[in-house]
């Protein structure tokens, strides 16, 4: 036997996964079929193994091509459904291009708006994630994480190297950015509530994209090793000291008592490692979620 | 319709050709195209070329009468060639007749 039986579950469980969209259920239900049909055909041509690997990676490919499918589809919907409600300026949602139920005509106008903005805004945060992202690698191949090299290596960048100035700009736009998005997103969210797991994996998300922003902004000022991040720093780091349990943590985040190479290390490693794939994981959840949410909510509509 | 509608990538052009006779579904095809010594496709490009050439009209699908897949409850299509993707096969052979049949023009002495 080839396929072992969570193979078959793994399938079952895509199956399941698809069938949540309808439409696209609908389009690629016999691309899985035939996969799972094809077992026979794998099981005479390959070694076990290697059939079995075979078998695997088309649902894993499957998955991923129609995940992508779906989300096209939804950011597509979203952005559609968005303009056609500007353009209308009237009541009423529009559902699909020239698809208005009864039952979306009772839909609460200001929800609707407040649902979209959410996802739109998940958009913009993600969007501004991957800026911060890119750039971040940029600057990291020129700065020096050291007290010494700190704030040298940044005057380089931004001075010398090629569009370092812009790119150092544009890295600080997207973190900032992503702060202001990410807290206005929370009040949007709040206003449009809605109490289904979609919305409150969107709300737990959204709320710890927002910390991850905030502790990247945090963790960013002591980066530039310039006289107003480092005594915002120490500023800062005494009020941690202040906290139960606090000595300890500003030990750890410093790295010892005083603020030298070792604490741009700790904070770079926070910054960059830690915090910033954080942000970008929330940020995704956050969208994937609002995504859900929108096609739980055209679901019930139909 | 233009030309650079009925435009047709090699492996598209493959799979509608295995449809130019008779109705298939997804595995059909692949076997199809397989025996015949056809041009190989991938398992997991076929259906995503599929899904194009219905959208553009080419080929058209409709459910099997088998019972669903017992573990994802998956059904079975069949795909069948549309009037324009006979148009875009027949085009393409046109198109290959006349480079076949191409020569230069002799210029004058």
């Amino acid at each position: 036997m080839i396929v072992t039986d969570k193979d078959l579950e793994l399938a079952a469980k895509l199956g399941r996964f698809v069938r949540r969209f309808p439409p696209e259920w609908q389009v690629y239900q016999d691309w899985l079929r035939a996969i799972l049909s094809s077992r026979a055909e794998l099981q005479e041509r390959y070694s076990v193994g290697l059939a079995r690997l075979i078998f695997r990676w088309r649902l894993v490919y499957f998955g991923l091509y129609v995940s992508g499918i779906i989300a096209r589809n939804r950011v597509v919907q979203v952005l559609r459904t968005g303009f056609g409600m500007l353009e209308k300026g009237d009541n009423t949602p529009a559902l699909e291009q020239g698809e208005i139920t009864p039952q979306a005509l009772s839909i609460n106008r200001t929800s609707f708006i407040l649902k979209r903005m959410a996802t739109l805004l998940a958009m913009a945060e993600l969007t501004l994630c991957g800026l911060a992202a890119i750039t971040g690698v940029m600057l990291a191949f020129y700065y020096q994480p050291t007290a010494a090299g700190a704030y040298a290596s940044l005057q380089t960048i931004a001075h010398q190297v090629a569009n370092g100035d812009l790119i150092l700009s544009l890295h600080n736009i997207a973190g900032n950015g992503l702060i202001v998005l990410a807290l206005v997103q929370i009040v949007v969210m709040f206003l449009g509530r809605q109490f289904m797991l979609s919305w409150l994996t969107a709300w737990i998300s959204g709320i710890c994209l927002t910390l991850a922003a905030i502790g990247l902004s945090w963790t960013a000022i002591i980066l530039n090793w310039d006289q107003v991040g480092f005594w915002r720093f120490k500023i800062e780091l005494n009020i941690i000291e202040t906290l139960p349990a606090g000595s300890w943590l500003s030990n750890v985040l410093a790295g010892g008592s005083a603020i030298n190479t070792v604490t741009l290390q700790h904070m770079y490693a926070l910054h960059s490692y830690v915090l910033a794939i954080a942000a970008l994981l929330l940020s995704s959840i956050h969208l994937v979620a609002l995504i859900f949410q929108d096609s739980e909510r055209l679901k019930s509509l139909t | 319709m233009s030309q650079q509608d009925l435009h047709l990538t090699p492996n598209q052009e493959v799979i509608l050709a295995a449809l130019r006779v008779h109705r298939r579904y997804g595995l059909e095809i692949l076997t199809a195209i397989e025996k015949s010594g056809g041009k190989q496709i991938g398992f997991n490009s076929l259906y995503p070329n599929l899904k194009k050439l219905e959208q553009k009209g080419f080929v058209q699908s409709e459910w099997g009468d088998e019972p669903p897949e017992e573990h994802s409850g998956a059904r079975r299509k069949y795909y069948r060639i549309t009037a324009t993707g006979l148009q875009a096969l027949d085009f393409k052979q046109q198109l290959l007749t006349g480079v076949a049949t191409w020569i230069p023009k002799t210029e004058g002495v």
